[in-house]
């Protein structure tokens, strides 16, 4: 699969947008990743380039529109201390799609690529690691340009496969790292909740600030299935025979209690969650999370 | 018992049996589900203990409907029929209801899912629904058949038709098929509600009125006897319809007891049944077939004697044909006949003694299977009298008896003679070499000795070419017609002048009086117009060959009006009378307009004609001469063989008038007989076959007597199958049974409501809840993501 896939021109577009928006992302996401009582973190003016529609009206320069006359919104270059993690889940699990489309392990690819870009362009050191039931392969934290080619091409490489033992991974993860981070999960969480949860307080309470993308196919959310069928675990290969059509409702209200119980338990420890379906696009998703963490900040 | 029947009870058996068909299916091949790789099992898990049991339900559920579904179609093919009563139509409705509630309560289950209780709650209230639209049919066809509508209990109007022709009497299994009809019958007798009137009818016909009356009517039944001359069935069941119909009771019906033999699909008389058509189809039929398939019989064919009538000396054949229902096999044929004794009949000590059967002749016949043979017996050397005698079939036990034995009564007279008269000398001769070929005593008379002669001797005289004649000799000749006797007119050129010839003595005797002669312009033909005519009845098998143009006739004589009793026998091709024949008396009197056997050679005379020349190739006219002198010197009744119902006329020449018999009958009763003012005896239905006896009470007369056969078709064993009977009544509304519980199970019926229409109505609705049950159930649909790819099997 390669590289380019990952960053296609829709998807850097949205990504650059997101770094002409510095003083957004600064004051927004990542100032809001970094949390206001860490250090060293500072954004710098770049240059001014024209306002363009979309563009927030109060970074327009007045001071140029004086000499000018001319729209110019500031850009900023973020600079950074920041330390960031993204997690990729690999295990087998993470390969299923039911539109044969988009798994939910491209899709965290996708959205592991968009977010390296983006903190790469603000100079921001990122590592990556992958996981199954432990952690598989790991790239250590870089912010110059081409690092980006580094991690897309490991992302490109790997396979998912093997059972997923997040728990044990976050707990290994949180051992590696030595100063304060930013940990960025992905992974579908198809495992015992509180042992996870129980990491993510243990990475939490080390002082790590933790985003947790919960990436699950459009099928796992809405089981769109009828009639009587037979479902293989793909990581246990237990089967279970079931009639579909009555097990609907019950199937989404069991999916919107586990998601909610993560999105409280999350709250409560200080993690971001975000709850994610393969029919959302991520650049998109991404988006709406940034905007609701601006509006926290 | 349920108020319910089944008429084809095979099926029901057999439907019940393929309902074991979709359990086996459902243990042995339950059909896989659809098999998919899922990481998110552990959503389903927890649901997945409480929902197992509840699937496991489903699964038998919809087995059941899928039972339910074929058990009513077989209950469907085995055509319920639900009496109807009040019990009955009950009963009906409540299993449509239960049947109903029960498909919408298993198709709801089966929709327990999402909706639960609505959907059991609309699921029951829609079959209920449909269980009340199905009784409202149910209901509202009834009373719209009305009929068909009646409760079993209501008094029928019922008309027992039993056949019970001579071949009724086939045993088997030690029973006749008329004891198997009477007993069924009384069966039948048994189960009509009270109040109902019955009557019954047998093959002579009808046997009393309608009776409400079950004692006597069973009584009648009882008494029932094989009819010697049977009626054809469409006949009894026509008389049947006719009795019914007649009744005030509304609800009619007709059964009809029969082995179906020959007598059962006679369709002689198509107009019969014009008159009962519409009737036939307000009533109901039912058919009971008392007759067996294999049956095993040796038939004889009623006898046939050639000649019928022979004077002493003369030989007979006695024919008879033997037919073989069954295997092929060897059967012994013996004629008998009667040793005559002047005595016997007589009545000893009141039985009554008849001469005693000596065998005359015994064959062995060679039957095919199924096939038949003819056997020829010979008598000769009989002296005058009747003689009776028998062709039986020797140590022979067959299914019926009544035709392994067969009477004939032969009639054996004295030799007949002719006096012949001729003036034409030629003709005289050619006439008297002619007769006494034929057979016939001839004496020849002048003329002159006419007036003279004694006449008593003589069965027939032959008047050649007659001159006008005294009347002495007219009147003399009258009174030897009118005893009987015969005579034959052959007019020529002597019979002039016509009006002197024909004088009133002449015309009290002759057919017609002479006008004139007609000289032809071309030559004539004869031409017989009346082949009924027993001189003539021999023309009719050669008409197309006999070359009546060979004998061409120039003149003949121009007869006037008709005299009393005469008619034109035969005529000559230009529609003139050529042979007339005139009753006085007990005999008869045959006048030619042309003479016979003319002098070619008289010089004086034109020739009138070519005919009786004495030439070899003058067969027709040598035929035509015979048989007229046959018909005058027999002119009494010969007939001495007779079919069971026909009307018996005996009569002899010179029978003393109001003579009183004594006759004996074949069951040796006797009774007197007094005879016609002619002197014959006439009887008017004579049924029972075997030997009658005539003795007159004269002393030194002659015995005579006559012999009565059953007829072929009364015991002919062939069947026809009942749809052909039906179709031959075109039958609306019948049913057939063979055997008692049938119909037991018919008669109970009656009048019943084939469930038919709701049925199929609840099988569609089964149907249709198996069909979203099983499509609900197995579904495989995309509910939003539309693609099914990626889904394993």
């Amino acid at each position: 699969m390669s590289v380019e896939r990952y960053l296609k021109p829709e998807v850097v577009r949205q990504i650059a947008r997101l770094d002409l928006r510095a003083k957004f992302l600064v004051k927004g996401f990542l100032h809001g990743l970094h949390a206001s009582p860490f250090h060293g973190f500072s954004v710098e003016f770049s240059e001014h380039r024209r306002y363009a529609p979309g563009d927030d009206p109060h970074d327009i320069d007045w001071t140029v529109f004086a000499k000018t006359e001319k729209y110019y919104v500031k850009k900023f270059e973020a600079e950074t201390n920041m330390t960031g993690y993204i997690a990729v889940d690999k295990s087998e699990s993470m390969a299923y799609t039911y539109r044969q489309d988009f798994s939910k392990f491209q899709y965290a690819i996708s959205l592991a690529a968009a977010l390296t870009y983006l903190m790469i362009g603000q100079q921001d050191p990122v590592g990556l690691v992958t996981f199954d039931d432990r952690i598989r392969q790991s790239l250590p934290p870089r912010s110059k340009r081409t690092h980006l080619g580094h991690v897309l091409t490991l992302l490109a490489r790997l396979q998912p496969a093997g059972r997923t033992d997040v728990a044990y991974c976050i707990n290994q993860l949180a051992a590696m790292l030595k100063h304060h981070s930013l940990v960025i999960f992905m992974t579908d969480l198809l495992a015992d909740p509180q042992p996870i949860l129980s990491a993510l307080r243990r990475l939490r309470h080390g002082g790590h600030d933790v985003i947790l993308f919960h990436i699950l196919d459009e099928a796992e959310v809405y089981f769109p299935f009828d009639g009587q069928m037979e479902f293989e675990d793909s990581e246990t290969g237990e089967r279970l025979e079931v009639d579909s059509s009555g097990y609907r409702t019950s199937y989404r209200d069991q999916v919107s209690a586990f998601r909610d119980d993560y999105q409280k338990e999350c709250l409560q420890v200080g993690v971001d969650y975000v709850p994610l379906d393969t029919s959302m696009a991520f650049d998109k998703a991404l988006l709406e999370y940034l905007h609701s963490r601006q509006s926290r900040f | 018992m349920l108020p319910v029947e089944f008429l084809h009870q095979t099926l029901l058996i057999a439907g019940g049996l393929a309902l074991s068909i979709p359990v086996a299916l459902h243990l042995l091949t339950r059909r896989k589900p659809l098999r998919m790789r899922f990481p998110a099992v552990r959503f389903l898990q927890q649901k997945q203990a409480q929902t197992h049991r509840q699937l496991q339900i489903r699964h038998w559920l919809l087995l059941m409907l899928r039972c339910l579904l074929l058990g009513l179609l077989a209950l469907l093919l085995s055509r319920p029929r639900v009496a109807t009563s009040a019990s009955g139509i009950s009963f009906l409705v409540l299993v449509v209801v239960c049947l109903c509630v029960a498909a919408g309560g298993l198709a709801a289950l089966l929709l327990w899912g999402e909706r639960q209780g609505r959907a059991l709650t609309i699921g029951t209230i829609a079959m209920l629904g449909v269980a009340v639209l199905i009784t409202g049919l149910v209901y509202g066809f009834g009373s719209q058949r009305g009929a068909l509508w009646r409760d079993e209990e209501e008094p029928v109007a019922a008309a027992i038709v039993v056949d019970t022709a001579p071949y009724m009497d086939y045993l088997h299994a030690s029973e006749t098929r008329l004891q198997l009809a009477q007993k069924m019958a009384a069966e039948l007798l048994s189960q009509f509600p009270a109040g109902s009137e019955i009557g019954i009818v047998d093959s002579h016909g009808p046997v009393g009125l309608l009776s409400p009356e079950k004692g006597s009517v069973e009584r009648t039944l009882k008494g029932l006897r094989l009819a010697h001359f049977a009626r054809p069935v469409r006949e009894l069941v026509k008389h049947g319809i006719t009795m019914v119909t007649s009744s005030q009771l509304s609800a009619k019906e007709l059964y009809l007891f029969s082995d179906l033999g020959s007598l059962a699909w006679d369709q002689t008389n198509p107009q019969l049944w014009d008159s009962v058509r519409e009737e036939s189809r307000s009533l109901s039929i039912q058919v009971l077939d008392v007759g067996i398939q294999e049956r095993v019989n040796v038939a004889l064919n009623p006898v046939r004697l050639v000649p019928e009538v022979v004077s002493a000396g003369q030989t007979v054949q006695v024919v008879v044909d033997v037919e073989q229902l069954g295997p092929a096999r060897d059967v012994q044929l013996e004629l008998a006949l009667e040793q005559p004794q002047a005595d016997l009949p007589v009545v000893i000590d009141g039985q009554v003694r008849v001469p005693t059967l000596i065998g005359r002749d015994l064959r062995t016949v060679s039957l095919d299977a199924n096939g038949s043979s003819t056997v020829s017996f010979e008598l000769k050397g009989l002296p005058q009298g009747t003689h009776h005698g028998v062709v039986r079939l020797r140590d022979l036990e067959d299914g019926l008896a009544g035709d392994n034995l067969r009477y004939f009564s032969l009639l054996v007279r004295n030799n007949r003679r002719i006096l012949l008269v001729s003036w034409d000398v030629a003709a005289r001769d050619t006439m008297d070499r002619l007769l006494l070929a034929a057979g016939f005593g001839c004496d020849v008379v002048d003329a002159a000795q006419l007036e003279s002669v004694d006449d008593s001797s003589y069965d027939a005289m032959c008047w050649i070419d007659p001159p006008p004649l005294p009347p002495a000799v007219w009147r003399k000749a009258t009174k030897f017609v009118e005893r009987g006797g015969g005579i034959l007119i052959a007019l020529g050129p002597r019979a002039r002048p016509p009006e002197q010839f024909s004088s009133q003595a002449a015309l009290a005797l002759t057919p017609a009086a002479n006008v004139r002669v007609w000289n032809a312009v071309d030559p004539l033909a004869l031409q017989v117009t009346d082949v009924s005519h027993r001189a003539l009845a021999w023309v009719e098998p050669h008409r197309s060959v006999i070359p009546w143009s060979a004998f061409p006739v120039f003149q003949h004589w121009y007869v006037g009006s008709l005299q009393p009793d005469s008619q034109i026998v035969a005529t000559y091709n230009q529609g003139q009378p050529a042979i007339l024949d005139r009753a006085v008396g007990k005999g008869h009197v045959v006048m030619l307009t042309t003479p016979l056997g003319q002098s070619q050679h008289d010089r004086t005379e034109i020739a009138w004609n070519r005919l009786l020349l004495g030439e070899n190739d003058d067969w027709p006219t040598f035929t035509l001469v015979v048989e007229l002198f046959e018909y005058l010197t027999d002119s009494t009744s010969n007939q001495s063989n007779f079919m069971a119902g026909e009307s018996v006329r005996l009569a002899w020449k010179n029978a003393p008038e109001s003579a009183v018999y004594q006759l004996f009958t074949p069951d040796d009763t006797w009774q007197s007989l007094t005879a016609e003012n002619d002197g014959s005896v006439r009887l008017p239905f004579v049924e029972v076959p075997g030997v009658y006896r005539l003795k007159s009470l004269l002393p030194d007369s002659s015995h005579h007597g006559f012999s009565i056969n059953l007829s072929g078709p009364a015991t002919q064993l062939a069947r026809s199958e009942p749809e052909e009977l039906v179709d031959g009544l075109q039958l609306a509304d019948w049913q057939f049974s063979r055997a008692i519980p049938e119909l037991r199970r018919n008669v109970r019926l009656r009048g019943s409501y084939e469930a038919y229409a709701p049925l199929l109505v609840l099988l569609a609705v089964v149907l249709a809840c198996e069909h979203v049950a099983a499509n609900r159930f197995y579904a495989v649909r995309g509910e939003s993501l539309g693609s099914s790819e990626g889904i394993s099997l």
